[in-house]
């Protein structure tokens, strides 16, 4: 018995021992948030990019991330009174993922505004607390048309490119600019971006006079896409779209070179990576490829082009896909901050209000419910491995 | 086919560690995955990159037999070390059979990530090593030369691990071990051996599919491209009767059919729902699947 | 850090592979947890409450659930997640097509999974071991490719606007509450279900399931149980993680998330529930911890230095390191972090002495029957494998109260025939009849009830459960406690518990095993573990006893008080046939012998009659055939 007795002792002990440190933490925690890089003369403020760090869309995320970082590098370097801070909420881009970093960047008094999330899937996840929190949110990339109706009555989504369906509606108006009754075959990877792509555009062209030669259904984890490019090669089409991400697009793109399908391989800005030329090797050659946004390029003219040289001068390498984008998104809530805006109901009141933004990729202004007003689709060809501006859905 | 060809080879390296050790070698779709990538740094060593010119002749049969051996190579090291590091202490201690299956799960992750860390996520292009054309067309559908390179290489690899198993000294200590391990100990079988013999031999085919599929046919290999085939050629080697080595290599072929049939019936996203409707109700009805299990002891 | 530190934590270490703590201590145990658990979250920042909800509680009550499964039953699941997302999307159909209130969607979000358990079960678990894993794999991938493919589950959309339960709304911390009632609710029927018939019946088929079945226990049912119970858990947190999150898609529920809950409970202690909180908890938390742990950037570095790795922080070693933690815990600790005590879930503690009377074992023996009636009568009994004719056309009876020997040489049929009585294989041709009704058809657990019972040639006990439990298990075929009459408040429960711990007792005395009862079965000297199986067999109480060479292996003195017990048994009232090959204890035992060769009866007859049988002394001795 006096063994037992003992035992409950300790455990009580330890219970009480834990319940102290574990009260104690909380507490330094908030302190730590409540103090949190405020001991320059400068006043300072942070805002949060939200999105893939690591995993397996860890390039896509870090192209946002530099973007951001370029832009915060470059506000600091003017603005000697302010100092912001980009704090960095690793997501995987999976939903669920999201709300624990969510719970992280919520409690951070410091950040009042987001550039992200970076996808759709994990927008999903969190708007109904961002809205809750009041926390404005400009998505650099999370292109899906039904996220603004997610939460009736939203103020805080907002987004710096047209949605997946402005983009369809982009391919259709471009191939029938460029490939005026010209067959198409479709094909995607029954993911959710890639079958809304491929079948919003296959509606709009098939509308437009673009005859449909059918639709072949691919699953992304395979290496070997036989069922499909054989599929593709019966139809005989002039242009194969694929709604998709770049490793599968890339992989699919070389299987039909290497079948002899000749017909011209275009498709949408998932595959709109490095990735793409790497996955599909010599056979990335002469493929399309459509983006919402506009990529910076050696090729870029004027502010694109000056924001292509600083990044790569800071990062060592090309900006990425959506890289300008969240070099807008972060300068929109940057110059919210600079104006006054410094709490979170006042910068999120500063973006719903804002009427207009000369961006480096485009002019941004924004709709009620956050989509950008502008519906322009921008077309890069692969040339010599890389990508080069071909046109966009504004010049024709 | 050829699919069909890789899973067998595959399903191989699975039914041989479980007929001798009754265990899922669950981390040997990460043994494939290795040989691929032995393959492309062989590849790599000797200069040979996208740049290069696609070998013809002798050149030709040289970089293949390159790419099988360094995979072979490649394969057989990390399954003989698995053993060694990953199931060997568990033996030595006794250990319940899943703390085999979590043992090997946390391998393969650490194989995987250890990839994923040094060499990225995305994949990793190989050069063209045979030039794609068509030998000839079968009801409609052109069979062309790299995939019939690849078919033929994967048979000849199985009838020689089959001959092998029946006719080496070795092949009979794999046999007898499988029937009874304690008896085949008595009668001066070295276990240990036996096993590690049994890991390489899994290494080393599941190592030359690698090089042959990845580095022939798909042409890019990244860090978890063996998770996918391993789990069909897990279902392959159950399909056939795990434990049984023509077991594996019908199951293969059959579930490299049934797929290529269920995508072509149902379309690619119900394929696989087709391939395990299949191995259910060949469960149901013949319980040790196709074959039975003939390498594995009968349950006394 | 001086060498000597290190070695007694080592010593340590390894001189209590088991964290013994007594019954009394684990109760204590368990409510510190569960104070700590309720006390101490409030303060704790948002971040740290959100990721106690998910990943932590979601984990902890899914490993609690495929505990029932894996740790309990033994059944190797490798598609649990499927249970997970069945619960998941009827919470998300529910409350968005069909406006249900998010609380009414609980029950249905546990009545889908438990259907789906069913559905799965019923046609594939009669595989056994590595086959059912891939079918629960195959299962798994085909929930989660149906929920890909199907309009109204929203395909890769996925299905957004899932009610939250008011007043919750969005809030963790009542979620995390919701999370800790249910892992209470989750643990209760755990523990309430492992000491009862259907624990044990779980460990008996974990253990060996044909031996289960020959016992009495309903092998099929009970591990359909199994799986729904298990199915129901994980639906249970399919409606947490759904209704809290609001938002779920097919990519929630891969087949990865099978495995690292799998990991949990093997890494916690497969079979053990602290084992399976702890592994459940560090599965989950650990990952969460590495994000923000100080000694990141020392891992982080050490590892690109040495293995040439491009970790830009310590996230992205999270998955290797997980990889090489699991196998190093394996390595060191291969029961798991806390190791289940003897039997797992499945206890049967020392009864109360008082209520034990040692003199009466509780054996009812011949029922109805009449001494001079057939107890058993063998008719025309024909078995075939394949081409291999293993009984050919035998027949014989077994007087009540008798003891009837059969012998022959090896291979000579007779473990078929035991086979074939009590139901293990079903036979080509014959009858055989237990007190005038046919038992030929029926299931062996079915067999046993009406009162056959067997041992085995080679010792088949439930090695790792105690000498109590096995005997407990033997005395559940004729209770009648199934899953919701052990969780509900019914006296039958308590009754057949008390039952079978005092009549476990009185066997245990009956073959000389008095005290013994706390031993581990396998861990038992050979003789004993005979007399143990014997005391199996008796407690499901049967008519007739069928002993497989109960004297195999015993020296001199142990077969004298086998002679002894087995007449004992006789008095009771019980009819016995024993295979046997050792002849002095055969003919100084049995009073009548049946003798078989190559699977036909050669002779019959009095002991004395048939040692100067010709046919037999050739059938041991063998003849010449060209002589012949």
């Amino acid at each position: 018995m006096s063994r037992s007795i003992r035992f409950t002792w300790r455990v009580t002990a330890v219970v009480l021992a834990l319940s102290l440190v574990a009260a104690a933490c909380g507490k330094d925690n908030k302190k730590d948030n409540a103090s949190g890089g405020n001991n320059s003369s400068a006043k300072s403020y942070s805002i949060a990019f939200v999105g893939p760090k690591t995993g397996d869309s860890a390039n896509l995320g870090i192209n946002i991330l530099d973007g951001a970082k370029l832009a915060v590098q470059q506000f600091n370097a003017k603005n000697k009174d302010i100092k912001i801070t980009l704090k960095e909420f690793d997501t995987q881009g999976l939903p669920e993922q999201a709300p624990g970093q969510l719970a992280q960047y919520k409690d951070d008094a410091s950040i009042l505004g987001l550039v992200g999330p970076a996808f759709s899937g994990e927008t999903k996840a969190v708007l109904p607390d961002l809205q809750n929190a009041g926390l404005v949110m400009i998505s650099s990339s999370a292109t899906n048309a039904g996220l603004p109706t997610i939460v009736p009555g939203e103020t805080v989504f907002h987004r710096v490119l047209p949605d997946d369906q402005k983009q369809g509606e982009g391919i259709a108006k471009f191939l029938k600019a460029k490939y005026a009754g010209k067959s198409v075959f479709y094909v995607h990877d029954n993911q959710e971006y890639s079958k809304g792509l491929a079948e919003q555009v296959q509606t709009a062209a098939t509308a437009n006079g673009n005859p449909s030669k059918g639709l072949s259904v691919i699953n992304g984890k395979d290496d070997l896409y036989s069922a499909a490019v054989n599929a593709a090669k019966a139809a005989k089409p002039d242009v194969i779209f694929y709604g998709g991400y770049y490793a599968e697009a890339g992989k699919l793109k070389k299987q039909l070179t290497d079948a002899g399908v000749t017909a011209k391989f275009i498709s949408g800005d998932g595959s709109l990576d490095g990735g793409f030329i790497q996955a599909a090797g010599a056979q990335a050659e002469g493929a399309l490829i459509s983006c919402p946004c506009n990529l910076a390029t050696e090729s870029s003219t004027g502010a694109l082009s000056t924001m292509a040289k600083d990044y790569k001068q800071a990062f060592n390498k090309d900006p990425g896909t959506y890289s300008s984008e969240a070099f807008d998104a972060a300068n929109i809530l940057m110059n919210g901050i600079k104006a006054g805006n410094t709490t979170r109901p006042k910068l999120l009141a500063y973006v719903e209000g804002l009427k207009s933004y000369d961006g480096v990729s485009k002019k941004i202004e924004f709709e009620d419910n956050g989509n950008l007003k502008a519906t322009t689709v921008y077309f890069f060809d692969v040339k010599n491995g890389k990508f080069t501006p071909n046109t966009n859905t504004d010049e024709f | 086919m050829t699919l069909g060809a890789i899973y067998a080879l595959v399903a191989l390296g699975y039914t041989l560690v479980y007929g001798v050790l009754r265990l899922i070698n669950f981390a040997h779709s990460e043994v494939f995955m290795v040989g691929a990538f032995g393959s492309l740094f062989a590849l790599h060593a000797i200069g040979f990159d996208a740049a290069h010119a696609t070998p013809t002749g002798f050149a030709l049969v040289g970089v293949v037999a390159l790419v099988v051996v360094a995979g072979m190579i490649a394969a057989g090291v990390v399954a003989v070390l698995l053993e060694r590091l990953a199931y060997r202490p568990l033996r030595k201690r006794g250990a319940p059979r899943l703390a085999f299956l979590i043992s090997a799960i946390g391998a393969s992750l650490f194989l995987q990530e250890s990839f994923a860390l040094r060499y990225g996520r995305d994949a990793l292009p190989y050069p063209r090593t045979v030039k794609r054309t068509t030998a000839f067309t079968i009801f409609g559908a052109d069979v062309q030369v790299h995939k019939i390179l690849v078919v033929v290489s994967a048979v000849v690899l199985m009838i020689a691990l089959e001959r092998f198993v029946a006719k080496t000294k070795l092949g009979r200590g794999i046999r007898a071990t499988a029937q009874d391990a304690q008896t085949a100990q008595l009668m001066g079988v070295d276990i240990n051996r036996i096993i590690v013999v049994t890991f390489l031999l899994g290494g080393l085919v599941a190592g030359a599919a690698g090089g042959l599929y990845f580095g022939v046919v798909v042409e890019s290999v990244k860090y978890n491209s063996g998770f996918i085939y391993g789990i069909k050629a897990f279902t392959a080697a159950v399909l056939g009767g795990i434990g049984n080595i023509r077991g594996a290599l019908l199951g293969g072929f059959a579930l490299g059919l049934l797929e290529n049939y269920g995508a072509t019936l149902l379309g690619g996203e119900w394929k696989d729902v087709f391939a395990f409707t299949i191995l259910v109700l060949v469960l149901m009805f013949r319980p040790t699947g196709l074959l039975g299990e003939q390498l594995g002891r009968s349950r006394a | 850090m001086t060498a000597n530190t290190g070695k007694s934590v080592w010593g340590v270490w390894s001189r209590r592979p088991r964290l013994a703590l007594s019954r009394r201590q684990q109760t204590i145990a368990l409510a510190a947890l569960a104070v700590i658990a309720v006390v101490v979250p409030p303060f704790l920042s948002n971040y740290v409450q959100s990721i106690l909800f998910f990943p932590v509680g979601i984990y902890v009550l899914l490993a609690i659930g495929l505990n029932v499964v894996v740790g309990a039953a033994g059944m190797l699941d490798l598609g649990y997640v499927a249970f997970y997302a069945v619960g998941a999307y009827t919470t998300a159909i529910l409350t968005t097509t069909y406006s249900v209130d998010a609380w009414v969607a609980i029950p249905a979000a546990i009545a889908a999974a438990m259907i789906a358990g069913v559905l799965l079960g019923a046609p594939t678990l009669r595989l056994r071991g590595d086959y059912l894993a891939i079918v629960t794999l195959g299962f798994g991938e085909i929930v989660r490719i149906i929920a890909l493919n199907t309009n109204a589950l929203g395909e890769a959309r996925g299905v957004t606007g899932i009610a939250h339960p008011e007043p919750l709304g969005l809030r963790t911390l009542p979620y995390y509450y919701v999370a800790l009632v249910a892992i209470g609710v989750a643990l209760i029927v755990s523990i309430r279900l492992g000491a009862s018939r259907v624990g044990r019946a779980w460990s008996a088929i974990r253990e060996d399931e044909e031996a289960a079945e020959v016992m009495g226990v309903p092998t099929f049912k009970m591990r359909l149980w199994a799986f729904t119970v298990g199915a129901s858990t994980a639906g249970l947190a399919g409606w947490l993680y759904a209704s809290k999150v609001g938002f779920i898609n097919p990519d929630n529920f891969p087949f990865f998330f099978s495995v690292i809950i799998l990991a949990a409970v093997v890494l916690g202690g497969s079979g053990s529930l602290p084992g399976v909180l702890a592994g459940g908890f560090l599965i989950a938390f650990l990952p969460e911890y590495l994000r923000n742990a100080a000694a990141g950037k020392t891992i982080t570095r050490v590892a690109n230095d040495v293995f040439g790795f491009h970790a830009s922080d310590v996230t992205d070693l999270r998955v290797w390191l997980f990889g090489l933690a699991l196998v190093l815990v394996m390595i060191f600790r291969p029961r798991g972090l806390v190791p289940a005590r003897l039997g797992g879930m499945a206890v049967t503690d020392a009864p109360d002495p008082d209520q034990v009377d040692t003199t009466d074992p509780g054996l009812t023996g011949n029922r109805t029957m009449q001494a001079g009636d057939a107890c058993l009568a063998v008719e025309n009994l024909t078995m075939d494998f394949g081409g291999v004719r293993a009984l050919d056309d035998v027949s014989f009876t077994v007087p009540v109260g008798s003891i009837v020997g059969v012998i022959g040489p090896n291979g000579a049929g007779k473990t078929t025939l035991f086979n074939v009585i009590t139901g293990v294989v079903e036979p080509t041709d014959g009858d055989i009849k237990l007190d005038g009704n046919s038992t030929v058809g029926k299931k062996p657990h079915a067999i046993c009830q009406a009162g056959i019972a067997r041992t085995f040639q080679n010792i088949r006990l439930f090695p790792d459960l105690s000498a109590r439990t096995n005997v407990a298990v033997g005395l559940d075929a004729h209770h009648r406690t199934s899953v919701p009459g052990a969780l509900g408040i019914g006296r039958r429960r308590r009754n057949e518990e008390r039952d079978a711990k005092v009549k476990a007792e009185a066997l245990l005395a009956f073959v000389g095993l008095r005290g013994r009862g706390d031993e581990r079965a396998g861990s038992m000297p050979y003789g004993d573990q005979r007399r143990l199986e014997i005391a199996r067999a008796l407690a499901t109480d049967p008519c007739l006893l069928l002993l497989d060479e109960p004297g195999a292996g015993m020296n001199k003195t142990e077969k004298t008080a086998l002679v002894t017990l087995v007449r004992r048994i006789r008095d009771a009232g019980i009819t016995i046939v024993l295979i046997e090959h050792d002849m002095n204890l055969v003919m100084g035992l049995v009073e009548e012998v049946t003798v078989l060769d190559f699977g036909k009866v050669i002779a019959r007859g009095r002991p004395a009659e048939i040692q100067t049988n010709q046919a037999v002394v050739e059938a041991y001795l063998g003849v010449d055939d060209g002589a012949a």
